[in-house]
Order: structure tokens, then sequence, then C-alpha cells
């Protein structure tokens, strides 16, 4: 039966030609918009790795950074320190860093690294020593940062994605971080001193509940021995509930110490807002068109199939004659659409999964799994739903008028 | 002739009337979202206040400053503009414009966030602002570096109700200026015109600035003409070769050119080495995009159309055995369809309206007044009248192809 249904749409395949390829762009398109939103579901509900209520974000703008000379650096940076120090002791205030890799922005350091043969974009987090307490980050295992770093060794922490990576079967803490073989970033160079591992952290989702974690190292900075571009963002954690007066008390403070920076402050709450706004936008729209596309498809498809039954009428009317049921003939109709749909849908299903293949597409396994299922099921039911009209019309055909049709 | 192919056409459009709503809803659909996309390209680009001068306008926005190892490709910075750029031939004038930055101000307690951006004194004569209050600041101010400022209706509105606001003095991220005019409200699409309030570049404390080579400022060169383009560009050119680096400086080499507004888009898309072919490269990408966005309406319609023509087989039979050659008959059913598609493009500049007054009322992009001008009627009805070539001449050939016989029994190839 099956192969029979095969045979008949090969043997109109030229009148079907085009249809195929309709439906064919339009699972593809299918799988796009499920692409972005299984991957946008299965992210959003996982831990995000730190605790943003209650954070504010100060931006520091001193000025450019780069074009000044060593000393006029460690003036800058030094007061990076005092303007921490100072807004850390206001009261309501609980804790306060600078660092990088703020959540909720666009803007992030990383490196590649070169774990067992695979390359790993690694976000390099830097910042001082309360952004455990700060962000509240969750130790897995091992202990947040000492008082201070120092010594021959820099003391690190490392998410658990990070962690295991690096070592699949053990522990990590303790452990060394093997020397970076492939080196793209400049901040790095090789007399730096070997980075221990002393704790492990939850994976860091700081790009957004919308986007899955990245691997991140979480180093300790210490003002007077900083190298590179220095974090521009000082994170407070706040007292909840604290009043809004203390936005402007905590502006005005970091302006005493430098008068001529300026200072924005952000609630990571609204930092939230807006990223996940930006990014929801352009989704939303291309889910729009491309809905607007499938949905000019299907009554395509519907006009379509509506002509070939007026144009079936006599072949039809010779099954009917022939004793074949009204079921027989529209299951015959249905069967033809879903055997020319399964053509375009697999060739589709094989163009789709090369992204993943070619590395075109860096979504888990999972994403890919869960958009191919999804599409596949609305693909079926839409192509049911557009064949339903024209296959009743095919039932009504009577034996009889359609022999002597002309 | 003409006439007369109109009438069939538009006799078959009303007889099968659920095809014709299929073939409409498709194209005027494609066309409203191409439309649209017109709309605010051209929203963008037009030479409306404030940017009036944008037809002749050149900006050094973009540079790569390299040397043994590195590279850092970014905005020029003051000192690269201000000791190369200047008085260069055909250049009518020449204004140094910084990027924007959030600063927050606390009128009576209330936090309000706006844009804040540093600007020379040329600035106001490049761009032409709608002036509600007061005036601009002047070369003089920027040059002595006075803590003034001009700021948006809405600035305005937030930090001194309805009252005048000229002569006040406003609080922004721990600094003071004093406002010295009010400009009606700007939208962000306008770029480097775009800010909720400007103040001198004089008044930055920190004098660094003044040598750095590269780092956030720009350079608007408003030109005598278009005819002067090249030889601003050349002599920019040349005055690169003359760039002396800093003797600490591990750079050694800048490049960049002087672009015309949507050169700058196109390289910064690509955030490349600032070659003068990312503009080719860019508009090939988008026309590829186009393209691709009207292959599936294409295709669905090719496939109506081939619907269509089976039905009136045995008209093509008649005009065929009284003589009409294959090339009558494509013109024909091209015709037919570029009609059709005409219509759903009227259809479309109608939605594509309805789209850009939502949009507008929206507040999505604040301050935006899109509209359906000529420039974009006009893409439209081109847009219209290539989607129904496009789509109308496969199903006219495989029709022309029917043999007069054959087609007068009603068969079909």
């Amino acid at each position: 039966m099956i192969r029979h249904l095969f045979r008949l749409v090969w043997n109109r395949r030229k009148r079907n030609g085009l249809v195929m390829v309709e439906i064919l762009v339009s699972f593809l398109l299918l799988c796009g918009i499920s692409t972005m939103g299984s991957s946008f579901l299965l992210n959003w509900n996982e831990p995000m790795g730190f605790d943003r209520r209650d954070v504010w974000a100060i931006s520091v703008n001193s000025g450019p950074y780069h074009s000044l000379n060593e000393d006029a650096k460690l003036s800058v940076r030094r007061q990076f320190g005092r303007i921490e120090e100072a807004v850390r002791n206001r009261p309501d205030v609980v804790a306060a860093s600078m660092q990088t890799n703020v959540p909720y922005t666009n803007s992030r350091w990383r490196t590649t690294f070169e774990v067992n043969g695979e390359q790993v974009q690694v976000g390099v987090l830097q910042a001082t020593r309360e952004m455990p307490e700060v962000l509240r980050l969750e130790l897995v295992e091992g202990e947040f940062f000492g008082e201070n770093g120092g010594g021959e060794e820099e003391p690190v922490l490392v998410t658990q994605d990070y962690a295991r990576k690096l070592f699949p079967d053990e522990s990590a803490v303790g452990r060394l971080i093997p020397r970076k073989e492939s080196d793209d970033g400049d901040s790095v160079e090789d007399d730096n001193p070997r980075q221990r591992i002393v704790g492990v952290i939850r994976p860091y989702r700081g790009r957004g509940e919308h986007r899955a974690s990245e691997p991140q190292i979480v180093r300790q900075i210490d003002w007077e021995t900083f190298r590179g571009f220095p974090p521009r963002d000082l994170l407070v954690r706040v007292r909840p509930g604290a009043p809004a007066a203390l936005e402007e008390e905590l502006l005005r403070t970091a302006s005493a110490i430098a008068p001529g920076w300026s200072f924005t402050l952000t609630r990571m709450d609204d930092m939230r807002t807006r990223l996940l706004r930006e990014a929801m936008l352009p989704l939303l729209l291309f889910a729009v068109v491309a809905l607007f596309l499938i949905l000019m498809v299907g009554l395509g498809l519907i006009g379509v199939l509506w002509q070939s039954v007026i144009r079936r009428t006599d072949e039809i009317g010779v099954r009917r004659a022939m004793g074949a049921t009204a079921d027989g003939v529209r299951r015959q109709l249905l069967g033809e659409l879903l055997a020319l749909t399964s053509i375009s849908v697999l060739a589709g299903s094989v163009l789709y999964l090369q992204l993943p293949f070619l590395g075109l597409l860096q979504e888990p396994g999972k994403v890919v799994a869960c958009a191919l299922g999804s599409s596949l099921l609305v693909m079926y039911g839409f192509v049911i739903l557009c064949g339903l009209y024209p296959s009743w019309l095919a039932t009504r055909i009577e034996p009889a008028r359609a022999l002597g049709y002309e | 002739m003409f006439a007369n192919y109109l009438k069939v056409a538009l006799k078959v459009l009303a007889r099968r009337r659920f095809f014709t709503f299929i073939s409409l809803f498709g194209i005027s659909f494609t066309l409203v979202v191409l439309m649209v996309l017109t709309a605010i390209v051209d929203h963008v680009l037009a030479p409306k206040p404030p940017q009036v001068n944008i037809d002749r306008t050149l900006r050094i926005s973009y540079m790569l400053e390299s040397g043994e190892n590195v590279e850092w490709n970014g905005e020029p910075g003051f000192g690269l503009l201000d000791r190369y750029c200047r008085d260069l031939p055909g250049v009518e004038m020449m204004s140094i414009v910084g990027g924007t930055s959030s600063v927050v101000g606390y009128p009576e307690g209330r936090r309000t966030d706006l844009k804040l951006r540093h600007t020379d004194g040329v600035y106001w004569d490049a761009y032409d602002f709608r002036f509600l209050e007061g005036a601009p600041y002047t070369r003089e101010d920027d040059r002595v570096g006075r803590p003034v400022a001009v700021i948006t209706e809405a600035a305005s509105r937030e930090y001194f109700g309805e009252s005048p606001a000229v002569g006040q003095s406003i609080a922004l991220s721990g600094r003071t200026y004093e406002v010295l005019g009010v400009v009606a409200n700007v939208s962000p699409v306008y770029d480097l015109a775009y800010s909720d309030v400007w103040v001198p570049i004089g008044t930055i404390p920190d004098p660094s600035f003044r040598e750095a080579l590269m780092g956030s400022f720009e350079g608007v060169l408003v030109a005598e003409s278009r005819d002067a383009f090249p030889a601003i560009r050349d002599d920019f050119a040349a005055r690169l070769e003359r760039v002396t680096f800093p003797p600490e400086d591990e750079f050694s080499k800048l490049e960049g050119f002087p672009m015309t507004p949507i050169e700058t888009v196109a390289v910064k898309f690509f955030s490349d080495r600032p070659s003068r072919n990312a503009l080719r490269k860019f508009t090939g990408m988008v026309a590829a995009l186009v393209l691709a966005f009207m292959l599936l309406p294409a295709i669905n319609l090719v496939n109506v159309n081939l619907s269509r023509i089976y039905e009136r087989t045995s008209e093509i039979g008649v005009r065929k055995a009284f003589g009409a050659s294959s090339r009558h008959l494509i013109h024909q059913f091209v015709l037919e369809n570029v009609v059709l598609c005409l219509v759903g493009g009227v259809i479309g500049l109608v939605l594509s309206a309805a789209v850009l007054a939502a949009v507008n009322a929206s507040g999505l992009v604040p301050y935006a007044h899109f509209t359906v001008s000529l420039r974009v009627f006009v893409v439209g009805i081109a847009l219209a009248t290539f989607f129904g070539i496009l789509s109308g001449l496969f199903p006219a050939w495989r029709m022309s192809r029917v043999h007069p016989v054959a087609a007068l029994k009603g068969e079909t190839g």
C-alpha cells in the first residue's frame, strides 16, 4: 500500500516537484523557528549560577585607559580600589566588587583553550575579593578566594562545566590549569604564574536566561599588579528593600573620590529586562514572518490540491465505480499527500542535520532533537489540515457523473 | 491588444476568487515585509532634519590601527581627527563627534536615564536641529570647556516640567551643566544626530584623549558636493601616511577612509578591515537575503498559477489554433501575472502604511516617524513587477508548450 502511494507520487513527480520544494523550504523554516524556540525553552529552566536580586551595577567611565602610561594606569586602578572600599562601607551595602563578564551584558572577556583536543571558549571573569558574595555564587566543592592571592601560583575558581572538561574523571580542586597552547588573546603571557583551582562553582549563565552557560574561569584582581584591561563595572549587593535614595548616595560617594569620572547605576533586574527584550524582539519578528510564510504555503497547498482533485475527477470516478468507498478515496489522497511530504521532510531533515555536523549550529543535541521532533510533528499536522477539505471534496465525486466528465 | 490582455486578466482574477485570494495574500504579505524594510532604510538615510546634509556627508568612523603583532579596529581618536583631518580640500565643514554614554540624574529624587554626547561647536552647523528654546553652544564654548548643555524637549520636561529650561542647571552623573538650548526630540535611528543631552568636548576633564589616535570619536565631513568625495578620500589617504606614532607605541600603521553613511553601516557590520569592497559585499548579501525571502512566495505563486492554467487549456488551444505564437502567449500570461502582482502591491502598500503607523504608535523606536514615501512607493511597485515577472515566466512557458490539439481536448503535458 505504502509502496503504491510512493509510486503514485513518483509518477506525477513533474507536477509534484514544486509542491515538494515548497514543503521542503517551509520545513526548513519551521526547523529554524523551533530551534530557537527549543533552545529558549530548554535553557529557561536551568539554574543561573548566580543571584541577580538586589544587585546594582555601577558602570565606571574613567576615560581612555589603554593610551595611558604605566604610572597613570596604576593610579586609575588605585582609584577603582578606593571607590570599591567607599561604596562597600555605606550602610545597606552588603558587598561590592568590580568585575568583567557582568551578567546580562553582551560584553565579555574570553579566550580559547584547547582541552583534550577540543577548542573550548572560556570566559575570563576577573573580579575582586567580594565577588562571590555579591553574585551569591554557589560552591560545588573547594573554597572561594582567601584574603589575598599572592604567592607563586594564582588561585582561581572554575565553573563546573569547565572543570568537567578539564578533569572529566576526578575532582578539579587543587589541580593546576594546563598551560594554554593556542593563544589568541594578548593578556595571558607565558611568564604568568600557573593557575591553581581552589574552588568549583555552578555553571554561570551570565548571558541571560535564554542562553546556555559558558565555561568560566574566575581570576582574582589585585589592583597593584593587574595587567590588561580592567573591568569597568562595580557590582553592589544591597540589603533587600534598600531605598532608591541609596542609588544617588552611592553615585555621590563614587563621584567624591573621582570627580572627573562619570558613573551610571543600573539595577540588575532592569538590565535583565532590557537584555531579554532585545533578545526576544528579533526572534519574535522572525517567527511572525515565518508563520505568515507557512500560512501562505498552506493556503497555496489547499489550492493546488483542490485543483488536482478536479483534474483527477475521472480517475477517482473509476475507483468509486469499481467499489472504492468514500473513505478509501480520502485515505488515498491523504496518503499521497503524506508520501509527498515525507520525501520533502526527509530531504529537509538531512539538510538540517548538516548544520550541527558542520559546526554552523552550536546547540546541544537535546535542542536539535527537540527542534527536529517538533518541526516534524507540526509539518505533518499542518499538511493533513491542508488536505482535509480537498480530500473531502474528492469523496463527493459521483462515479456516474465523473465517468461522463469531459 | 494590451487593453484586451488587461481585460482578460481582470476577468480571470474575478473567476476563481479563492485562487485570487491565495495569490494576493502571498504577494501582499511579501511586499509588506519588503516595503516596511524599505521605509525604515529610507527614513534613516533621507536628508531630513536634523541630518539635512546626509547626501554630501562623509564620516571618518572606523579605523584599523596595526603594528607588528597587534591590530585594533574601532573609532578614531580625537588626536587623529584634530591634527590630521582638518581642512581637507572640498570639505565645507568638519565636526568631531563623540559617542553617546549613559548618564543618570535625579530631578526631585526621580531617577532619569539619559544619553549624553560630546561634540564640538561645528556640530550644530553640520546638523540642522530644530531649536524650541535658546541656542546651541559655540566653538568658543567648546575651546574653553564651558559646562553648558543642549537638551531635548523630553529631557527638559523630565527636569523642568513646563517651565523654560534655558539658564537652569542640570546635574548628570555627578556633573552640572547650564542649559543653553532645547531641541525637538531626535529618534535613535539618526545615529550621530541622536542624543538626549549634548555637551562640549572641552568639558571632558582628563585631557589625555586629545592626543589619542584611536578611540571613541568620529569625524563628520560635510563636503561641498558629492563630486568632491574622491578628492577628499585621496587627500585623507595621503595624510594617513604622515601620521606619527608615539615612540613607545606598538602600533605603526593606520588604515581607513572617509565613508558615506551607508558604507559605515556595511563596514561596521563586517567589523573587519575598513575596505572599499564592504559596501559591495553588504549590498550583495542584502540582495541575496531579499531573494531568499522572495523564494518561498514565488514558488507558491508559481504553483497556484500552474494550477490555474490547467483550467484554461481550452482557451490556450483556441488561441493557438488561430495562430497565436508561443511568444504571444508568454507575453499575455506574464502580463496577467504582473497585473495580479500590482494589485497585490497596492494592497501591500496600504497594509505597509498600517504596519508603519502601528510601529510609530507603539513607541518601539522612540520619536521615529516612518511613512510610505514616494520612494517607498516606487520601490514597492518595482518589487511587485519584478516578482510578477519572476513568478509568471515559468508557468507561462509551460503553458505555451502545450500542443493545440491536446489543449483543445483539455489535456495538458
